[in-house]
């Protein structure tokens, strides 16, 4: 029975991604800059059909509590200018965000993988001072058992964001374009 | 045969651990105009960050989970509506060695336990957390020694998309409970 619960309770049921939460040492050495006030602009896609906003952890749909993964990682990447004092939602130079891949990928049976890709721009006062292609890639221990294989999957969604975002704010020419 | 396949199977599963994700639900509210003017660092060690904990799920089985990875946003968000400052440190001697003028330094130790009443689904119902935490002054002298634990329970219509819910409870608990605690401390105002 349990075994049929397990099938269950991995297989059949819309899995959400969990809170993200950031890579506390990447915050806090870049608390150290002084940087501009930021907003976050647009997120892209917004479109919940969109591909990237659509993971599939061997056909267990996983979503975001905040319907889209786009507005997922709004979210966090706001909730970390909060944390490091650099928010001001009314500021002229902001960030704008297009991602372009998005994956948790359990299909092999012994290692999960994880990417996401995103463009990333940041407007200051008007001007462009960044462009860029930002890529984070994770690897996870998976499983032949889907019981095991999904819920890895599925708590590594995070990790991969954190990853994402560890890695922008410990890029120089990212520091470049916001510091003051 | 086909016997022979589940059993193998079932086999399969309860060799190995269901991973659960046990970040808070919630965080407890940072009131700008109400924060202690201080500078105050926590320790996580990157051993302790990488640390994977196995306990008890339902029906025989078993969960793992990053306990200081998971809950270090518990322990962060309680000191961030506490103190105006907040940043982390890989160990004593890195904040011996900062020169920011950081006023006291909070080094927890957290251990988890977690059960399930159901003997048909693997996620615990029940999820409990204890934190001790050691703080101490600029030049290391302790100044006290925290201890709190925290509670979460789920039920099965609510863990059904969140198979770490009792334990994202219990880290919300213990966030809530470790804001009071430190305003109830003298020592730590």
């Amino acid at each position: 029975m349990l075994l049929a619960t397990s099938l269950q309770l991995a297989g059949c049921a819309s899995l959400v991604a969990p809170n993200y939460s950031p890579s506390y040492e990447s915050i806090d050495q870049l608390k150290k800059t002084q940087v501009i006030p930021l907003s976050v602009g647009t997120v892209l896609p917004t479109d919940p059909a969109a591909k990237v906003n659509s993971i599939s952890l061997r056909a267990s749909p996983l979503k975001a509590a905040q319907g889209t993964f786009a507005k997922y990682l709004e979210d966090a990447i706001i909730s970390d200018l909060k944390e490091m004092g650099f928010y001001d939602s009314a500021s002229t130079s902001r960030i704008d965000i297009t991602i372009i891949k998005n994956d948790i990928d359990i299909s092999g049976f012994s290692t999960g993988t994880g990417v996401l890709e995103a463009d990333i721009k940041v407007n200051r006062n008007g001007a462009i001072v960044l462009e860029k292609r930002y890529t984070a890639t994770t690897q996870f221990e998976s499983s032949f058992a889907g019981a095991v294989a999904i819920p890895m999957g599925q708590s590594e969604y995070p990790n991969l964001v954190r990853v994402f975002l560890g890695k922008l704010y410990s890029d120089a020419a990212f520091i470049n374009a916001i510091k003051k | 045969m086909i016997r022979l396949c589940l059993l193998l199977l079932a086999a399969l599963l309860g060799a190995c651990a269901h991973p659960i994700n046990i970040s808070p639900v919630s965080s407890p509210v940072r009131d700008e105009s109400h924060l202690i003017n201080k500078r105050v660092a926590y320790v996580i060690t990157d051993e302790q960050r990488n640390k994977v904990v196995t306990t008890n799920g339902g029906g025989g089985d078993n969960v793992s989970y990053y306990p200081y990875r998971d809950i270090e946003k518990a322990v962060r968000d309680a000191l961030r509506a506490v103190y105006k400052e907040v940043f982390v440190v890989k160990s004593l001697s890195d904040f011996k060695a900062d020169t920011s003028q950081a006023s006291l330094v909070f080094t927890p130790e957290i251990s988890t336990s977690s059960s399930s009443s159901s003997m048909l689904t693997w996620p615990p119902t029940q999820f409990f957390i204890n934190l001790e935490c050691v703080a101490a002054d600029a030049n290391g002298e302790v100044v006290s020694k925290l201890r709190i634990s925290g509670n979460g329970s789920a039920e099965f219509s609510e863990f059904k998309n969140d198979f770490g819910l009792a334990g994202r409870r219990a880290s919300s608990e213990l966030a809530n409970k470790l804001v009071k605690e430190i305003l109830a401390t003298p020592a730590l105002q």
